[in-house]
This record gives structure tokens, sequence and C-alpha cells, in this order.
């Protein structure tokens, strides 16, 4: 592993035995109720059958998923989809995290997070229905405050570039709160003398920030970071599925939407199974590519 | 000693057959939201399983799968999938895959002995039969009827449409007016779900667009969607949509949405699937109203032509039995029993006491009958013993069954072509959009046609010319 | 954060007030879903998403709702799995991830390629249903209880918390001689209180929300949990129905009419009542002082 003695790794893996044994549940699971269907997926090189008597096709359903005439637009579609959530959602959590720290005065901060996680309980069947209702060109709330101020009413939802930021806010709006519980946990366990000490130093409140707060912070940071990236591919089914509309289909159609359309439908699992396995391989390449990257220039990674 | 024994043999050896029969044949049925844990479900199920017994002298016992609607096409291929398979299933969409395997009884040997279920079929249900034998589904075609608010059309002193012309007067004048009476004129004609399906079924014919592959002057088929016809038809919708008649949000707006704007006396008119739905739509409307609003039932518009297409390659969806089911027979005869008159005085007529009550012969429907659906079958032109529609909803069934004199020039789309006409379809939905809304002008259209044929519109055209007749 | 500065600067006011902009914008729509589920039969067609107040408040839906009682036994079932999910969750999680802590742990590497390989790639419902059909577990508890029980994702969270603790801690640890459990239970997880109460409530909230895979594994009625049975009391869901329409509930105790707008309204509620009603006590963890001092450097 780093180039230690197999003699001393023998005595570490001795002296870890305790630590195997508290390892071993959690793989056997694993083991048994994760791989076992994973390799059920191989589905998507067969042919499909109700019967059970699968042939092997091999790339056959690949070739069908890359050669359509769309593909192309929806795996650039789910790309930008899904860059322009990390590049904004990302950050969000962690900043209000950040601003949670620094109320003073505990009867507002525990009102404040009682409340804003708050929207992540809802489902996106729900939550399109507000955003429809909040932003419809004649009857939402948004576009009628725009016409008292004399402005003209503009069309969030079929506008083929505002309705990706649609898709962006509504994302925040949804998990902000959820996503900053671990940065909120992560920031309660630095030491509050390190603060009072970097005050009396004369450190502003942004100079804390940045030299305290972030560093300390940055490990799960950069853990979360890689491993949402597992999932980049997805770019939100539920969401994507339920806000959009035949006005903006070239602009969000994104993978999962496009194969439950040709593929689900039509009962066609060997189809949609390929599509899973491709997102995950993009995942899984994503996640060791940055985790690697983050190790030499960090020395932090996923692990 | 010996006689006893002897008694105690005869005994049991009567008692077997006696046992054998009492054994109910156990048939299990799985369709969406028809669960076997809703108290109605089960009493209905129970009152099936005696009147079936009377009239057949059959002991069945039906079991309900449950499955519920969000869900049911993953619920129903694991069944499928895991060889426990139901005798009796509800399809709406992936049977396809299944009759393909063979999973699919082929029903027409069967239908062909039933003269109940043939009365009961429609035309087009025979037609829909013949191309595609593993489903049956008896109930009103799945057309889209105008129903027009009675007091904004009383207000406005015109007579019913019938044309083109006639409609876009009549929506005209709603638009104008302040028939709701919130001082302001900001009513609407009408809205769509997302699309102009419901409103296609008013105006496509009068467009000319009678079936989805039409002839053109060669005699070639061409697709109705790239035809000057639907430029038209789209002309006239850019019209309506710029005058503020058709809602500018239907793109967005789902069916529970074009239900509110109905309600809160937003639009004067919807296009809605007829029976059942129209007369929960009037309801509903005249409770948030005064109470004596009405729906007046259209007829389709009246141009080139009239009426409304109906497709007949196969059942969009319906009931299938089982390929391995150990009761095909059975299973079939009851689908057929509940077809009958007394089949459908269950299925129709709901729950004695909860949705109906019978006093001296005479039944009367309660109030929360409206909340009653039929499970197996909903045979059109059935007559019970009591109106089981109000007025919009036998109207609107009368137009429906009345104007469907089209049958549509279609194929079931082949499986290597699906991501091509996937595009094209994509482009249409985009382009029409973008004209309607007045986004792009009208001539844009060609070049919508010329992207579609890009798309591959051209080999589907091809696959087109070769395959229908 | 300090105590020693009184006056709340310029920077403060905004934050304070950004926050509870951000605070009111995420807690109308479930106030809104709450008037709505309050909303008499007359107004409801004309409530919206800016209600502020119910017309002709009534109670009905949630007598409808809370009256059959397959919902109270939902209820008991729901309670009983998330219990004895999260459960075997912590347990699963919690030794894993404090073994994989240790940084001397030799094919540390393979083991955490093996996890997060499971966190990307998922058989899919088919090949679950066939493996719980093959174990014997289908309408058994365990099926759902099983279901997802060790989490890559949050196993390497809570690997992540675990590396915080000091060093220092453990090596004292050490040095009394603490076995491997003993530092897990007495140093460990007393220091990463906020951690695991995070990962506890990812847990919990996993377990309540999860409908599908409930349904489709216990195939009696009697085992299902809450969620099931209220997404059954609303036939007709947003998808094109068999009837295309919105339909009324049967009521059990007269010609009460309840509206499906009110309806759904109430079941959403009802239906994250109990996660709420939890997650202000786990706030608690997350106090300040959660090192508790043990160490002075």
């Amino acid at each position: 592993m780093t180039g230690r003695s197999p003699s001393l790794l023998v005595r570490d893996a001795r002296r870890s035995i305790p630590l195997y044994l508290m390892l071993l549940p959690a793989l056997v699971y694993l083991a048994i109720f994760a791989y076992v269907p994973i390799w059920g997926a191989r589905l998507a090189f067969m042919d499909f059958s109700f019967t059970g008597n699968y042939t092997w096709v091999g790339l056959k359903h690949f070739k069908t998923l890359f050669s359509s005439p769309i593909f192309g637009s929806v795996l650039l579609n789910t790309v930008i989809i899904s860059g322009m959530k990390i590049f904004i959602n990302f950050p969000m959590p962690i900043i209000l995290a950040l601003m949670l720290a620094e109320v003073r005065g505990q009867k507002l901060k525990k009102t404040v997070q009682s409340v804003i996680y708050l929207p992540h309980f809802l489902s996106w069947v729900v939550i399109a229905g507000i955003f429809i209702n909040l932003l419809s060109l004649n009857e939402g709330a948004i576009n009628k405050i725009l016409t008292l101020l004399g402005m003209k009413s503009f069309p969030f939802l079929t506008n083929r570039t505002s309705i990706r930021w649609v898709f962006v806010f509504s994302e925040m709006w949804r998990s902000i709160g959820w996503d900053s519980l671990l940065y909120v946990a992560a920031i309660i366990r630095i030491d509050p003398e390190v603060y009072e000490a970097a005050v009396i130093d004369g450190a502003g409140t942004f100079r804390r920030i940045w030299s305290i707060t972030l560093p300390a912070i940055m490990p799960t940071m950069v853990t979360i970071f890689i491993l949402n990236l597992g999932f980049f591919m997805d770019a939100g089914f539920d969401q994507v599925f339920n806000l959009m509309n035949d006005a903006v289909m070239s602009s969000v159609d994104i993978l999962d939407t496009y194969v439950y359309r040709m593929g689900l439908q039509n009962g066609e699992f060997s189809y949609a199974t390929a599509a899973g396995l491709f997102k995950g391989v993009i995942g899984l390449i994503l996640i060791f590519g940055t985790h690697v990257t983050s190790k030499k220039i960090t020395g932090k990674g996923v692990w | 000693m010996k006689r006893l024994l002897l008694a105690v043999i005869a005994f049991l050896a009567l008692s077997i057959p006696v046992f054998a029969q009492a054994q109910p044949t156990e048939i299990r049925i799985i369709e969406k939201d028809f669960y076997p844990t809703d108290k109605d479900n089960l009493t209905l199920v129970a009152n099936i399983e005696k009147a079936f017994k009377a009239k057949t002298g059959i002991d069945i016992k039906i079991t309900l799968i449950n499955a519920s609607e969000d869900s049911y096409a993953d619920q129903l291929n694991l069944m499928l999938l895991s060889g426990d398979i139901p005798d009796l299933i509800y399809f709406q969409g992936g049977d396809e895959v299944a009759a393909n395997q063979g999973m699919l009884t082929d029903l027409r040997p069967y239908v062909a002995k039933s003269e109940t279920i043939q009365k009961a079929m429609l035309p087009f249900n025979k037609k829909r039969l013949q191309n595609y034998p593993y489903l049956l589904w008896l109930a009103p075609p799945r057309l889209n009827v105008p129903a027009i608010r009675s007091d904004w059309l009383q207000k406005s002193g015109l007579k019913m449409p019938v044309t083109t012309d006639d409609y876009y007067n009549m929506l005209k004048n709603f638009v104008t007016h302040d028939y709701d009476g919130n001082g302001k004129i900001d009513s609407m004609g009408f809205t769509d779900t997302g699309n102009t399906d419901r409103i296609d079924f008013l105006f496509n014919h009068a467009f000319g667009l009678t079936t989805t592959w039409t002839k053109d002057a060669s005699g070639k088929f061409v697709y109705s969607k790239v035809t000057d016809n639907e430029k038209n038809k789209l002309a006239f919708y850019q019209k309506l949509y710029k005058e503020g008649i058709l809602d500018k949000d239907y793109i967005t707006t789902k069916w529970d949405g074009m239900e509110d704007k109905l309600y809160t006396a937003k639009i004067g008119m919807v296009v809605a699937t007829p029976g059942l739905v129209t007369d929960i739509y009037e309801n509903k409307m005249a409770k948030a109203g005064k109470g004596d609003e009405r729906l007046i039932i259209g007829v389709p518009a009246k141009g080139i032509a009239q009426g409304f297409t109906v497709d007949v390659s196969k059942e969009s969806r319906g009931w299938a039995i089982s390929a391995s089911s150990k009761h095909k027979d059975l299973t079939w005869k009851l689908l057929e029993f509940m077809a009958t008159d007394e089949g459908q005085m269950l299925d129709r007529l709901g729950i004695e006491g909860i949705h109906h009550v019978t006093k001296n012969g005479k039944v009367t429907l309660t109030d929360k009958f409206a909340s009653w659906y039929p499970r197996f079958h909903e045979v059109v032109g059935w007559k019970g013993p009591v109106d089981l529609y109000g007025k919009a909803g036998r109207d609107s069934l009368a137009v429906a069954v009345k104007y469907a004199n089209v049958e549509d020039i279609n194929f079931v789309m082949p499986k290597d072509l699906a991501p091509v006409w996937d595009a094209c379809n994509n482009l249409f939905k985009e382009y029409s959009f973008k004209i309607i809304s007045g986004e792009y002008p009208l001539s844009k259209f060609d070049d919508f046609v010329k992207a579609w044929y890009a798309a591959g519109g051209d080999k589907v055209t091809e696959y087109a010319n070769k395959t229908l007749k | 954060m300090l105590r020693s500065v009184r006056r709340l600067s310029v920077g403060g006011y905004a934050n304070r007030a950004l926050l509870l902009i951000l605070a009111f914008v995420t807690f109308f729509p479930i106030y809104n879903l709450v008037v709505l589920s309050l909303t008499g039969p007359k107004y409801i067609a004309a409530a919206d998403g800016l209600s502020i107040y119910p017309k002709g408040p009534t109670l009905d839906t949630y007598g409808a709702l809370l009256s059959t009682p397959k919902v109270l036994r939902g209820l008991a079932n729901s309670v009983f799995i998330t219990a004895a999910g999260v459960f075997v969750n912590m347990t699963l999680t919690t030794m894993a991830a404090y073994a994989l802590s240790r940084t001397r742990l030799p094919g540390k590497r393979v083991f955490m390629v093996f996890i997060i390989i499971t966190m990307i790639f998922e058989g899919g419902l088919i090949p679950d249903y066939l493996l719980m059909r093959k174990l014997h577990l289908l309408n058994n508890y365990l099926s759902v209880i099983l279901y997802k029980a060790v989490n890559a994702y949050y196993l390497v969270i809570m690997i992540r918390f675990f590396e915080e603790v000091p060093i220092s801690l453990i090596e004292a640890a050490r040095i009394d001689g603490l076995s491997e459990a003993r530092t897990l239970l007495s140093v460990v997880l007393p220091v990463s209180k906020a951690g695991v109460a995070s990962v506890s409530l990812f847990y919990t909230v996993f377990h309540w929300n999860e409908y599908f895979r409930a349904m489709v594994y216990l195939t009696d009625p009697n085992k299902w949990p809450l969620q099931v049975i209220l997404r059954q009391l609303i036939v007709g869901s947003d998808k094109a129905s068999f009837l295309g329409a919105l339909s009324y509930l049967k009521y059990e105790t007269g010609a009460v009419q309840i509206d499906m707008k009110a309806l759904k309204a109430g079941v959403i509620i009802l239906a994250i009542l109990p996660i709420l009603m939890l997650y202000p006590i786990l706030l608690k963890y997350f106090a300040k002082g959660a090192l508790s001092g043990a160490v002075k450097e």
C-alpha cells in the first residue's frame, strides 16, 4: 500500500482483527444485498424476456442508446443541468451553515433551523405544482408582481434557458436547509477557544471564516463534493419529469427522462438497465478521477 | 363395530365429492386501484361471487391483488416476471411485450361464442380485437368532447356553435365580456393540458386532419402533422392564443389545473372525457358557483369535415387473460358475466346502501354515487334501473358515439424506428408551441417540415408507405 | 460565537434578515398545505398556493384520514420498521465506519472501493425482488428493514466524522488499555454526537418515507407502513387516472364530501408530521460544546 514491508503489514493486520470483525457485518450485508442484485444488471447485455430465457446480445442495447438522434443533446442537457446544479447548489448549503454559525442568540438560530429543512420532505410532484403556480405566464404570482411594477411578464417555464435556472433554484429551495445539516455538524466541533484567540488577535469575521472555519470543514466539503459526483449523470429525474413541458423538451430532456420515455414505458428493461450502467460507469470514473486528483493536490480525498 | 366403521367410511366417501365441490375456484385479478383492502371492493367482490353462482351455478372466489396506480407498470412486470401471474390482468400499456412473448390469451374464439360481449362491443372495439386479439375493453370511446358553460352561453345570446367560425365567435364573445362578474375582462375561452390534444379533438376534422397518415396528391402516404392542413390549424390556434382565447399557460397546465380554471370560472369551455367525468365537472362547477350552472355539450367543429377519429390498431388498455392461467374458461365466463345485465347492475351501481338505495323496487342514487366507478366494464348503451349519468354525461356520451365516424389509418411503430420517431415528435412539440405562442411566425412551419424529414421522418414515411394500404 | 462584542454589525443584521427570509420562504408552502387541508369544500376550488387561512375551516379531512383503522395500524408498522431499520443501520454503519476510520487498517482501499461501487450501481427492483424471494423474505418485515441497511454515502460521511476525533483521545484510550469496541463506544461516539445524530436522522427519514419497496415486498396489507396506506386513500393520482378527474373520498359516516385537493394536502402533512416532530429533538445534539471539554491542549 505505502511500500511498507510485508511483515509490518501482517502485524498490522493481526492487530486489526477486532476492526475487521466490526467491518464484517456491513461487508456481508453488501455482498448479499447489493452485489447479488448488481449481478442481475447483466440484463443490460441480454434481451429481456418474461419467461426468463434471456439471450446474450452484447452491446446491442448500448448501441441503440448511443445511436438515437437526440442522444447527443440528451447527454449535453444532463451535463449542463448537473453542472449548473453543482456550481450553484454545492456552495449554498455551506454558506448557509456559515451564516447560521455567525448568528448570536440561540432563539433565532433554533427557529430558522427548525424550518429550513421542511421543503426537503415534499415530493417533486408537490414542488413542481408550487413552482408552476408561481411562475405561470398569466396566473403566476411572480409575473403578476412584474406587471404591477410595470415590467413585461416573462415565460419562466417555457423559455429554454430560464427553465434550467428554475431547476437549479427549485432544487436549491428544496435542499439547502437539509444539506446544510452536515456542515453545521462539522462546524460545531470547532473549539470556540480558537475563535476567541483569533478575535483577540484582531481577526475580522471573514478572516475567521477563511482561516478557521473553512479549513475545518474542508474534509467534509471534499467528501460530499466527490461523493455527489457519483450521481452526476442523474440530474434529478423526479424534478425534471414533473417540471418539464413540451415547449422546453430540447433543453431539459435528460438521460433518465429519455430512457423513461423510450424504455420503461415499453417494458424495455434491458434498455433501461443499459442506460443505468452507462450512468454508473461515468459516475464511478468521476469519483475516482476527482478523488485521485484531490489527493494529489490537497492530500485529502474520499479515503 | 364393523357397522360403525362402514358408516364412517360411507360418510367420508360421500362427503369427498361434497368437499371437492365446495372448494370454489380461485380467480386472481389485478387492476390498478382495485385494492383488496378497500371495504367497498370486498363487498362488490362478494356480491359478484354470489350473483355469478346464481346465474351459472359455479362457485368462484375472487382474489384481488394489490396494485396502486403510480407504480402499476412496475408491479405488473414484477408479477409477470416472477411467474406468479394472475388470471385476469388489466393493462394500460406494456401489454405488447407480454403478448409478443405469448403470455396473453387470444380472445377471439371466446368473443365469437359470446353474444353478450358482442352486443356490448362498439364497432371499433371489434376492429381493434381483430387487429390485436389480446385485450378486451368495454367502455365509451376515449375521445374528448366540448362542454360549454350554460350561463356564459346564455349571456352571450349566441346559438350552440357548430362550425369553426361559430366556435371562434362564441369564445371571442366570452373573452371580451365579464361573464364571471369579477369586474375584469380577464376570462379565457378554454385551456388544454400540456399540449393541444384536447382541442385537437374539437378542431382536427374541421381542418381536414381526419387520419394520422393521409394520402397526398400523388397518392403517397404522408404524416398529417406535416401537411398544410396542420399548418392552417396552427395558424388558427396562433390566433386563439394571441387573442387570449386559448389560455397562455396551457403548456404547463395539468389536469387538476384545468379543473380549477373551470371551477373558478376562468374558462368558458372545457374539452373533456365524456360520461362520468363530465358529470363530475358539472357538479363541482355548479357547487363552486350559484348552483344552477350546467355544462352544455357541443359537437366537434364542422369545417372541411366533422367528427372524431378512432384508432383501431389495438385497444390502448383493457383486460387480458393470462396464457398460463389454469382457469381460462372460467375467467372468461367471469369477464362475460360482468357485461351481462346482472353483472353491470353490480359494477355500475356501486354498493347498496352506500352509492344507491333500493326502496320498494325503486332505485335512487345517493350523493356518494359520484365517487363510484365501474371496476370491470362500462358498457355503453346499458340501460340500468335508473339514469346513471346526468344530462351532461348522457349527452357527451351520445356525441362521442355519434361522431366517432372515422377509423384511423395508422400502424404500430417498429422498435428500431422508435428513437427516430421520438426525435420527430419532439420537433413537432416544440415547433407547434412556438408557432402557437407567436414566438415563431407561421412561415417557420415550412422549416419544421424540412427539419422533421431530416430528423428521420423520411425513414418513417418510407416505412408507412410500405405498411399501409 | 463571541460574547465580547455587544452590538450587531450591519453584516450581522443582514445575516439575520437573509436567514429570516429563507425561513419564511421554506416554511410557507408547508403552512399553505396545512391551510388547504383545513379548508372547507365550498372554498377549496378557489384556494391556491397563496392561501393564508382556511376558509370554511373543517377538520373533516383529517377525520376521514384518521378514522380508518388501517391508518393507525400503518402508523404502528411505520414506527416498528423505522425503529428496527435504524437500529440495524446504525449498528452496521457505525462499526464499519469506525473500522475504516483507523488509518492503519490494511486493505482499507479495497474495502472503500467495494463500498463505493454499491453506492453507484444498483440491480434495481427486479433483481432485488428475486433475491428476496429466494431468501424467503417476501411478506416478511425483514425485507423492508434490511432494504439499504448499509448506505454507502452515509457510511463515508460517518467515516469522515470519526476521522475528526482528535488522535490524543484515541491514544489516551489505547494507553488505558481499551479495546477497539470500547474505544468506539466510550470515546469516539460521545465526541461525534452531531455526526451520529445526522446520520441517524438520514436513515430515519429514509425508512419513514419508503413506500414503494414496502408495498411490493409486503403482500399482507396489515404489514403496510403509513405511507402506503395514505397513498392508497388517494385514488386517481396525479397522472391521468381511470376517470381523469378528481373524485370524492368515500367517507364512512355520512354524506360529507371531502375534496381531493384538501385530502392530498392532508395526506402530505400527516405523512411528514412525525419527522417534523423528531427534528427539534435531534437539534439537541447540535448544541455547542459537544466536545465536552475532553481535551485541553
